[in-house]
């Protein structure tokens, strides 16, 4: 069966849950101080958001109407709670450094977003296309916002000093506001300006 | 499309079943990774406290994973050389084979009136000349910083005054500014340090807002602050004090010569 290449693509740029939908904003914030949880925490929304994409569409023809939230809900909780065991078993001090933000994938709108827009109403694979789409998407501004944070706010990428010593003896400094979340929301700011800025978005 | 009540009502016990069936099998699956994981991070910020491992003191070693071999390591290294105890309130040892004193949380004991509480100690003990000797007093500290609550372990030389070596392995303050407490800089300023006065009170450490004076005769109680993190360092002053009384009962007994610990 042919999947629409555009399924795949349009979330990760034209039709980003971040910069377009502006969705998902809270973790986007909180995780990105450094690249490593990061790319972790897009991971994880990856995982979460394509999984619940397929299993939902398997069951949409059979789930009831009127109770379609709560079951899309106890989908989307097993499987968060699955990833953070597994995280607790296999990476135990990342689990640590991202605390409740595994937890609070549960309530990433991105998540129930895709479930109720997309795999409700299509076949299991143009569904789990759509969910690591739209996971990716999401990742990939997490992975940039990360990667900035870190440079700008520790001099560090993954943990590697970058910047060189010179720079600071030259008078360079970290910039401590990185670190802090508004500086999440000033890079996040400048991402949607330029994405929009080249696709031609606008708000209506 | 099927809108039924039984029908929904059916279905509903088949997702929740299938949904409990995965997740318990998965926590019955990883559990004993996770705890083995989860304990050998607290044994190594004990060890890192008693002034084992100093290689894992730094806080980027810290948020490296730990694999098997070190697991291992951890855990042998622990059970050779550290003994760990149970006190009451009053500081007196107490015995219930049931209560893993390493197992014990600190936020949760806090919660209870204060004379069901158990205060973990645990020794560490070396060999000198032959003889077993306790060489440290390793306490869990525990307090509120800013934002989260801080959760480590100071360590006391043989004197019950001077400050062996502290460690924070688990909070959530800003990083690069109140995380700094997890950097080894900020821990290794504890060394050394005196938490009794000179007519034997209990003063603890206090950090500053700035830099210690070295002439001042409270030098010895003091530690520089963390630029930025001014809020998170007074959290750090408060749990010390707090968490030092809480054992200065059993302290003042094993200064007064007494054993007060059995051996295990």
């Amino acid at each position: 069966m042919a999947v629409d290449k555009k399924i795949f693509l349009s979330p990760i740029n034209e039709n980003n849950p971040i910069t377009t939908q502006v969705l998902g904003i809270c973790s986007a914030l909180a995780v990105t101080s450094q690249l490593k949880p990061s790319i972790v925490m897009g991971l994880a929304v990856i995982a979460v958001v394509a999984l619940s994409n397929l299993i939902t569409s398997f069951m949409r023809e059979y789930i009831p109407q009127k109770v379609r939230i709560i079951v899309e809900m106890t989908v989307v909780a097993s499987l968060v709670i699955l990833v953070d065991q597994i995280l607790k078993a296999y990476a135990y001090q990342m689990s640590k450094q991202l605390s409740v933000f595994v937890g609070l994938i549960i309530t990433n709108c991105i998540v129930l977003g895709r479930i109720e827009a997309f795999s409700m109403g299509n076949r299991p694979v143009p569904s789990l296309v759509d969910g690591l789409g739209n996971g990716l998407g999401y990742a990939l501004i997490l992975f940039i916002v990360g990667f900035f944070r870190e440079l700008f706010g520790f001099g560090k990428i993954l943990g590697y000093q970058v910047l060189p010593e010179s720079l600071y003896a030259a008078g360079y400094e970290n910039n401590g506001l990185m670190v802090l979340a508004p500086g999440a929301f000033i890079i996040l700011a400048l991402i949607i300006w330029l994405q929009r800025t080249i696709s031609g978005y606008r708000e209506e | 499309m099927r809108q039924g009540n039984a029908y929904t009502l059916i279905f509903l016990t088949a997702v929740a079943l299938a949904a409990s069936l995965v997740l318990a099998m998965s926590s019955q699956l990883l559990k004993e990774r996770q705890v083995l994981l989860q304990q050998a991070d607290m044994k190594r910020n004990i060890l890192i406290a008693a002034g084992f491992m100093e290689c894992y003191a730094d806080a980027d070693e810290h948020r490296r994973e730990m694999d098997a071999g070190v697991c291992t390591d951890v855990h042998l290294y622990y059970e050779q050389h550290m003994r760990a105890i149970l006190l009451d309130h009053r500081g007196a040892a107490v015995n219930e084979p049931d209560t893993r004193p390493e197992l014990i949380d600190p936020a949760r004991e806090a919660e209870k009136p204060v004379e069901k509480r158990r205060f973990p100690v645990f020794l560490r003990v070396d060999t000198i000349k032959g003889k077993d000797t306790v060489t440290a007093y390793c306490i869990p500290i525990y307090g509120k910083g800013l934002w989260s609550s801080l959760y480590g372990y100071l360590a006391l030389e043989p004197d019950l005054n001077t400050v062996k070596g502290l460690t924070f392995y688990r909070q959530g303050e800003t990083p690069g500014l109140g995380a700094e407490i997890q950097s080894r800089w900020f821990q290794e300023e504890f060394k050394g340090k005196k938490i009794l006065d000179a007519k034997g009170n209990l003063v603890s450490i206090t950090v500053l807002k700035g830099k210690v004076e070295l002439a001042s005769p409270l030098a010895a109680h003091q530690v520089d602050g963390i630029s930025g993190a001014t809020l998170t360092t007074k959290g750090v002053t408060e749990l010390l004090m707090n968490s030092l009384s809480m054992y200065e009962p059993y302290f003042t007994m094993i200064r007064r010569g007494g054993s007060g610990h059995g051996r295990r």
